[in-house]
């Protein structure tokens, strides 16, 4: 690996705000929300000044993408900076009957299977990922566009979607590259060996797990590559630790349970809810640009940009770092 | 009279005879199972030195606050009325409309529902009932929430959803002070400052003693939330109610307005003369 090198940034920086729209749940991941619950939660978002909303063909199989793009679309473009990700083709489903009962989403999404994901990392199959999402968003430009959890992929992303991507960029249909996943190591090579503009690294830097703290973060700072956190309540643990928490989209260990549960406790000897902390905690990163929340309706919207606000002392973090809960060496 | 009037800014009025109130066949309620005519308020308010008072719906019935209207216009003490509406109505406009101009509708100083009863958690996100707190705003009023803990998100959701509507939180929350712990409950002190952190929510000193230990309380039970919730909202955003007659349950409504006075003591005279007057005379427009 070589060392990390900063380099001449080739755009400006995209104005994220802190707050991003997670678009997973207007894609019925879990369970089924109708449009017009997607169309009240973007509304609300906009109203709440968030500013950056990310999708892609993966989240319902293109239904948070055509969600989120018939919500935007009232909005002038370079209002909102929006991201979506490639990696991931939908293929017809030939003589899909919605009457068999295997003709529901296998993936987490509450949604008919009309269509299938096939893995491609191909420069032409990145090429039509990006045609076909443009198409379900009504859009004419993407902002950033993800390579999408080529974790199996590595090799074939980096030498063939890579440069596809920096061609689009080059002729605008683009403004940013990069590469979004639920773990710290691939993307480290991306950020060394390419010129991706941001990460979007899922669960990995959050108040339960800060293990990106030991390549991707300093690799990110050194390279001047920005990163925005996804999974920053590791799907659910730290919004309510109370409820059926679930981590990282499975049930939460009993462990883990405790372990949020002791910072909430924390939390609130500071007046502060568990779910700012969450948000915020990330953001004290100076890599760290933004984090997306997953929002499933208007009043998850309201509350994600309210939970952006609060106020946070330093002696939270403090206590925090005292009780072993964040790594001392943590930057926050 | 002084400069600001002294305002009991939370009581209530029941006649048994004109509407059974089933709530209060509850057994632990018994001690409050029988009528309660304003004649048995005003020697109790005057005794404190109340000047003006705010009675607040009890049934929801815009019959009820029909008959407190146009009582109210009749009566000196009471400056106001907070009633009941249907917020879930097709059109909740026309229901305020309607209460206005009902004989003494200029008292209607306020909208409540008691949200407590509905079961559903999530009753102040619906969509309808949002439409219908827009409405209340529309008209110039103020809307007061009563929630239980476990609709205190939804709550928040409906101030961050309506900010052009003023909240008055009822009974701070109603905190568990019967579990007499040295601090008050984390999750309600947060959760009161994350109100508070909204500029149209005001909080009501109210209903304190019947949320602590009815027959054992102390000043020092109320202590903690009542600091709490001071320096959450400030003096300006804070109003006292006696919650009568419901306080009786737990002492006279001397023992809850001077416990009140103590538990301000060591405010300046002006914030003590918003808490005890400012505050309600401007939200609720006396």
């Amino acid at each position: 690996m070589s060392t990390p090198q900063p380099r001449p940034r080739s755009l400006p920086p995209l104005t994220l705000g802190k707050v991003g729209f997670g678009g997973a749940p207007l894609g019925n991941l879990f369970t089924a929300i109708d449009d017009e619950t997607a169309r009240a939660a973007v509304d609300a978002a906009w109203d709440s000044g968030i500013r950056y909303f990310d999708t892609a063909p993966h989240y319902g199989l293109g239904l948070s993408e055509r969600r989120l793009g018939a919500a935007l679309r009232d909005h002038p473009r370079d209002d909102y900076v929006l991201s979506t990700k490639v990696g991931r083709i939908l293929d017809p489903v030939p003589n899909f009957d919605p009457a068999q009962p295997h003709a529901l989403d296998d993936q987490g999404f509450e949604v008919p299977a009309a269509v299938t994901r096939r893995w491609d990392f191909t420069a032409d199959g990145v090429r039509r990922s990006i045609e076909e999402s443009l198409e379900r968003l009504g859009l004419s430009r993407i902002d950033i566009a993800y390579l999408h959890d080529p974790d199996d992929h590595v090799e074939q992303a980096l030498d063939e979607a890579y440069p596809a991507l920096e061609k689009l960029r080059e002729e605008g249909v683009l403004r940013a590259i990069g590469v979004g996943m639920n773990q710290s190591a691939v993307p480290t090579r991306f950020v060394t060996e390419t010129d991706i503009d941001v990460v979007l690294l899922a669960g990995c830097y959050t108040l339960l797990d800060q293990s990106a703290t030991k390549d991707l973060l300093p690799a990110a700072e050194a390279r001047g590559v920005a990163i925005v956190l996804g999974g920053v309540f590791n799907s659910g643990l730290l919004a309510d630790p109370r409820a059926a928490a679930t981590y990282n989209y499975a049930p939460a260990p009993p462990e883990l349970i405790d372990r949020a549960l002791e910072i909430e406790r924390i939390c609130l000897e500071h007046g502060v809810p568990l779910r700012a902390a969450a948000l915020q905690f990330g953001l004290a990163h100076p890599a760290v640009a933004s984090a997306l929340v997953g929002i499933r309706d208007a009043a998850q919207a309201r509350d994600c940009a309210a939970m952006a606000g609060v106020p946070i002392p330093e002696t939270l973090w403090q206590s925090l770092r005292e009780r072993g809960l964040i790594d001392r060496d943590n930057e926050v | 009279m002084t400069a600001t009037p002294i305002v009991d800014a939370h009581h209530h009025l029941w006649d048994l005879k004109v509407r059974a109130q089933e709530w209060l066949r509850a057994p632990e309620l018994k001690p409050i199972w029988r009528d309660f005519p304003v004649e048995e308020l005003e020697p109790e308010a005057r005794a404190s030195g109340v000047d003006l008072t705010i009675l607040v719906q009890v049934a929801a019935s815009a019959d009820e606050t029909r008959e407190f209207l146009a009582f109210a216009a009749c009566n000196k003490l009471i400056a106001g009325v907070v009633g009941w509406m249907d917020l879930t109505a097709d059109d909740p406009a026309a229901g305020l409309e309607a209460l206005r101009k009902a004989p003494g509708g200029h008292m209607l100083k306020g909208i409540r529902h008691l949200v407590q009863d509905e079961p559903d958690p999530a009753w102040l996100t619906r969509t309808d009932v949002q439409r219908g707190l827009r409405a209340v705003a529309e008209a110039g009023l103020p809307y007061d929430l009563l929630v239980r803990p476990n609709q205190a998100r939804a709550a928040l959701d409906a101030v961050r959803a309506v900010p052009e509507l003023t909240f008055v939180l009822d009974h701070l929350g109603k905190p568990p002070i019967a579990d007499a712990a040295s601090s008050p409950d984390p999750h309600w002190a947060t959760w009161l400052r994350e109100l508070a952190a909204e500029r149209n929510v005001v909080c009501k000193l109210s209903g304190m003693v019947t949320e602590a230990d009815w027959n054992t309380w102390t000043i020092g039970d109320l202590e903690p939330y009542v600091r709490t919730a001071l320096d959450a909202f400030g003096p300006d955003r804070v109003m006292f109610g006696s919650d009568w007659p419901v306080c009786l349950l737990a002492g006279t409504y001397t023992e809850v307005f001077e416990s009140a006075r103590t538990l301000t003591d060591d405010l300046g005279e002006d914030d003590r003369a918003a808490v005890f007057g400012g505050t309600a005379a401007r939200v609720y427009g006396l």
